[in-house]
Order: structure tokens, then sequence, then C-alpha cells
């Protein structure tokens, strides 16, 4: 159930198959491809592809704002809390991909048993200017997927969870004298939508006294479609949006992605079609903060 | 309220209908039918060539309920659908065989609603 090659076919699946066939020259489905990756490389190289491609992974995104600019001159990656697959300082940016075991706690029906299912859980930290990235890739909801038959798990519980690594990280990040704060992305999210860079399928936002969703119908958009409720919207606060990319530039961004600009989090919920579509996303938002 | 403020709030109404999705309870609210009788005054206007008939397919998540895909007849409502709603906001279950629940009936103004009364 948790074998180190339990543990790295769940891992290599996190990406989209297209991206792990293109990096290993490889041909047919994930069960021959997973055999063939294994026949024929290292575990190291498996990890060094998961560095090199976190962006093509289905993720959260958290962003921080430090209290100075980051200088790579007076930073070091000692005491960082997760396992460190790879570590780059250089030029006042800091990427650091960590490679922590998460481990689900199931209660699994016929029969009846508790056990656990262990993922790695790839995990890429950027320091940059006055920011902190965090950059979390989800795992698979469906634990039921990893048992065979009619077996259901119907009880789970993680750990640790997403937040606790959070707040390490940011423990971490702090103890270094940079002082990272959830950062408001507002700004940057309604300069998009205003430029007609992203429009939005699901807004939910605070009115003086209530909180408001509206969901569109097939392919319809806030603004486009409801232009008065777009106006209405401009001086609100949202809470967890979904946005669809209707710029020009061809695949420059993910073609959704959701956001909870208060807290400063990004939700990527589908593969992303190529690795600088969240890169753009995030550096466009910070552009226009 | 006065014959003139009545008339009013009716052209309100009537502007701020959406001739790509009139619903029943449109049409009940603004004559202040029984919602039979609304439904009858749809369907003929359906036979007359006013309306068009009009299925949408909408999401099984309760907190969703949106309309995904719309079709003109029962026999057309795909077998699987896929809300990409949910599946952006990471709600779990985005994909499901629609049940009858989850039809919802509507009407549109037929395009070619001027050349018939022209007629």
């Amino acid at each position: 159930m948790n074998t180190d090659k339990d543990l790295l076919t769940r891992l290599l699946k996190l990406f989209p198959i297209k991206a792990v066939k293109e990096h290993f020259d490889l041909q047919g489905k994930w069960d021959e491809i997973i055999v063939e990756i294994f026949a024929k490389h290292p575990q190291k190289v498996i990890f060094d592809f998961v560095s090199a491609n976190i962006d093509y992974t289905r993720q959260h995104v958290h962003i921080c704002s430090l209290q100075r600019v980051f200088r790579s001159s007076s930073f070091d990656t000692e005491g960082f809390p997760l396992p460190i697959l790879t570590a780059v300082n250089l030029n006042n940016e800091c990427t650091i991909v960590a490679l922590p075991v998460i481990t689900f706690n199931v209660l699994v029906t016929k029969p009846y048993e508790e056990t656990t299912v262990q993922f790695y859980q790839p995990i890429k930290v950027t320091l940059k200017n006055r920011h902190l990235i965090i950059q979390v890739t989800t795992l698979e909801k469906n634990l039921s997927h990893y048992f065979e038959g009619e077996r259901k798990v119907v009880d789970s519980s993680r750990e640790p969870h997403e937040e606790y690594n959070l707040s390490a990280i940011q423990y971490f990040v702090d103890s270094k004298g940079l002082d990272a704060r959830k950062c408001d992305i507002h700004k940057g999210i309604k300069k998009l939508w205003e430029d007609e860079i992203i429009d939005c399928k699901y807004l939910k936002r605070k009115k003086s006294k209530s909180t408001d969703t509206t969901t569109m119908d097939e392919n319809y958009t806030i603004k486009r479609d409801y232009p008065d409720e777009y106006e209405g919207m401009k001086d609100k606060p949202l809470l967890k949006t979904l946005f669809r990319y209707i710029g020009e530039k061809p695949e420059y961004f993910c073609e959704h992605f959701n956001a909870d600009p208060m807290q400063g989090v990004l939700g990527i919920a589908s593969f992303p079609e190529n690795t600088s579509q969240i890169q753009n996303i995030v550096n466009d938002i910070l552009e226009h903060n | 309220m006065t014959f003139s403020n009545i008339i009013n709030r009716k052209t309100e109404i009537l502007s701020r209908l959406d001739t790509e999705r009139i619903y029943v309870e449109n049409i009940r609210g603004f004559f202040n039918l029984p919602f039979k009788v609304a439904k009858f005054f749809c369907e003929m206007a359906v036979k007359q060539k006013y309306f068009e008939k009009k299925i949408g397919v909408q999401c099984h998540n309760e907190e969703c309920r949106r309309i995904i895909t719309v079709v003109d007849t029962e026999t057309e409502v795909p077998n699987i659908v896929e809300c990409d709603v949910c599946k952006e906001l990471e709600r779990g279950v985005h994909v499901f065989h629609p049940v009858h629940g989850d039809l919802i009936e509507f009407y549109k103004l037929a395009n070619k609603h001027d050349d018939r009364r022209s007629n």
C-alpha cells in the first residue's frame, strides 16, 4: 500500500500524463509508462522531473507579502521545516522545492479496516522582491481509488494538514527576519478583470449585511453578460470566485482559476497546458496589485 | 397604486426580461396568473411559434444548480455532463448522470417572431 514504488507512482500521477510522456520520451498508458520509468530511471531522476515541472500540477498558490525586499545574501535555507528536493538562492530570488510525505488515515469498507495511504506532496516556495509564494500541489481527493473492487473509504483524516505545512514555512521565513503576511490581491485581480484579461463564471462577494453568490449558466460570464452586476461589484470584497481567461495571447493563463483575494490564495483545479501559465497568472496579478 | 404606476412597473419588469430565458414564473408574475394558466399561455405561444421551448440541464450539486447545457427535447439530454464550475471550485463530484430533477424548462422568444407577426 505504501511502498517506495507506490509513493513514486502516486507522485508521477500528480502530473499530466502528457508531461510525463514528453519528459521521459515514452508512449502508452499510465501503467506501461510507470513500468518503463522504474525500469530505466533511478528515484533521483523522478525527483528531478518533479522539481522542474511542479508548475504542471493542480495546486493552491498562497501569496504573502514580505515586510522588506528579499535579498539572497542575507538568507539561507538552514532550518527549512520540510524535506528539500532542490534549493536555488541566486540574484535576489530563492526557490525551494520540498517533498513532504502526507499520510491519510482511512477507514475502508468490505471488510472494515483502518489503514493509511501516503503521498509525496510537492511544494514550491519562492521568495522574490516583496513576496513569498507557496505553491502546494493538490492531492487526489477520491481515496477509494486506491483500493480494489468495491472497497470504499468512508472516513479519512490527513496528517499533517496543508495549513500546518504553510504555517511552518511562514514561521521559517519569519525566523529569517522577513515577516510574511497574507497578501490581499483584490487590486491585481480587479485590474485584470477590468482590462478583460479575465472574466468571472462564479462570483461570491460580501455585501454590507450579506454574502451574495452568482453562478453563470453555460459559458456566460459576469462582465460580458451582466454588466450592471459587474459595475456594482467593483467596490465589494470578493470571496472564493472563479475566473476564466479571455485574453488574446493563446494559452497565456490557465483556462480557469479560482481566487480568494482576501486570503491571497489561488486555486488551479485543472492541469495547466504548460509550465508558464501559473507563473503568468501570479506575476500579472502582482504587477497590478 | 395609480394606473400610471402599474404601467410603469410592468414596463420596468418587461424591460428586465431576458428574451433568451423566459421562465413560466416570469409570465405568471407579470400577468399575475395561476401557474397552470401561465404554463398554458407559454405552450400556446410555442404552438403559435412566438416562443421556442428549451430544456436546461442543471448541475446536480445543490450548492450550484447552474445550467450546464441547453437542449430542445428530453431525448437530447446527454447521458453524462460535467460542471466545470464545480470542477474548478474543487467541489468534489462534478461529473454526473442527469436525472429528471436536474432539468428545467424555459422558453425563448422565437427568432422569427417578427416575421410571424407580420404575416
